[in-house]
């Protein structure tokens, strides 16, 4: 037989005051919250503050989880909320980005790198490609084209609606695709 | 031979960033953060936010107390007797003096 707290039950104990109960919920959900805030942070620092950005929110925010829904879908609301946020403040920076930013191996030496080598390099490609596109956009694409999610999840952890999403997705994709393209001959 | 689009995502969406070390001691400063954030406020940070509060308060009200003390220094420069005030705006007009 388990031992193991429920969610919901460290929810409770949480607002009960119970600081440990909200490390254990971390615990559980910390790699959930890094995986997908590792799609939109730049580098270790980024990354640690937007994720404690999330559970900061996530603990200030309990009281009003109702529990009528997995916690974990209330949870997954609030990392998706976040890192758009995040990626709105961060919004400058990010428009300074170069997309040629160096010439990467990804297009120069297929085959000759190990798998691991090119999934990061075209990782950081799709990056810069992205951050040719609004927040909006680029927050779909990154739940639709690396977190594999559907039209209807999207939807309903970001709150907008699904037609918005499926516009905005084909468009940011078509933009995407055409920028790639243009380096790909510049490349060449 | 040069990886078309759909490739470069299928990549981009292998790649599992390595969050290991971001992730070490994460609860711990989370607690630490939470913790500071539970912390009631020392009497000298509240001291601190009322004083800044209300100087802020005071701002229009020391405006209107400056106008009025510009008006009022204004107002005493013109002399109170008509004939002295007919002297004033006399040489209030301008003249033109070949």
């Amino acid at each position: 037989m388990s031992t193991e707290p429920t969610d919901a039950e460290l929810v409770r104990q949480t607002i009960a005051g119970d600081e440990a109960a909200f490390a254990t919920l971390a615990a559980r959900y910390r790699s959930r919250a890094f995986g997908t805030a590792s799609r939109f942070a730049r580098g270790r620092q980024e990354l640690e503050d937007l994720t404690q950005d999330i559970f900061l929110k996530v603990w200030k925010g309990l009281k009003s989880f109702r529990g009528d829904a997995p916690f974990e879908h209330w949870f997954m609301r609030i990392v998706v909320r976040t890192c758009y946020d995040f990626l709105r403040k961060n919004r400058k920076r990010r428009e300074n980005e170069v997309l040629a930013e160096n010439s990467t191996d990804y297009l120069t030496r297929q085959g000759e790198v190990s798998p691991e080598h090119r999934q990061r390099e075209a990782f950081e490609i799709v990056q810069r490609l992205m951050s040719q596109l609004n927040e909006k956009d680029r927050t779909i694409i990154t739940l639709l084209e690396l977190e594999e999610r559907s039209v209807r999840e999207i939807a309903d952890l970001t709150g907008w609606s699904e037609s918005n999403v499926k516009v905005r997705a084909h468009r940011a994709r078509k933009k995407m695709k055409s920028l790639y393209e243009t380096q790909m001959l510049a490349e060449s | 031979m040069k990886p078309d689009f759909d490739i470069l995502l299928q990549d981009a969406r292998d790649h599992l960033p390595d969050t290991s070390a971001a992730e070490l001691g994460f609860e711990t400063r989370l607690r630490a953060q939470i913790r500071e954030l539970s912390r009631p406020p020392a009497f000298l940070d509240e001291f601190a936010a009322w004083l800044w509060r209300s100087t802020l308060g005071l701002i229009p009200v020391l405006g209107v107390l400056v106008a009025l003390f510009l008006l009022s220094s204004s107002l005493n420069d013109i002399p109170s007797q008509a004939d002295g005030l007919i002297a004033y705006l006399t040489h209030a007009i301008p003249t033109f003096s070949q």
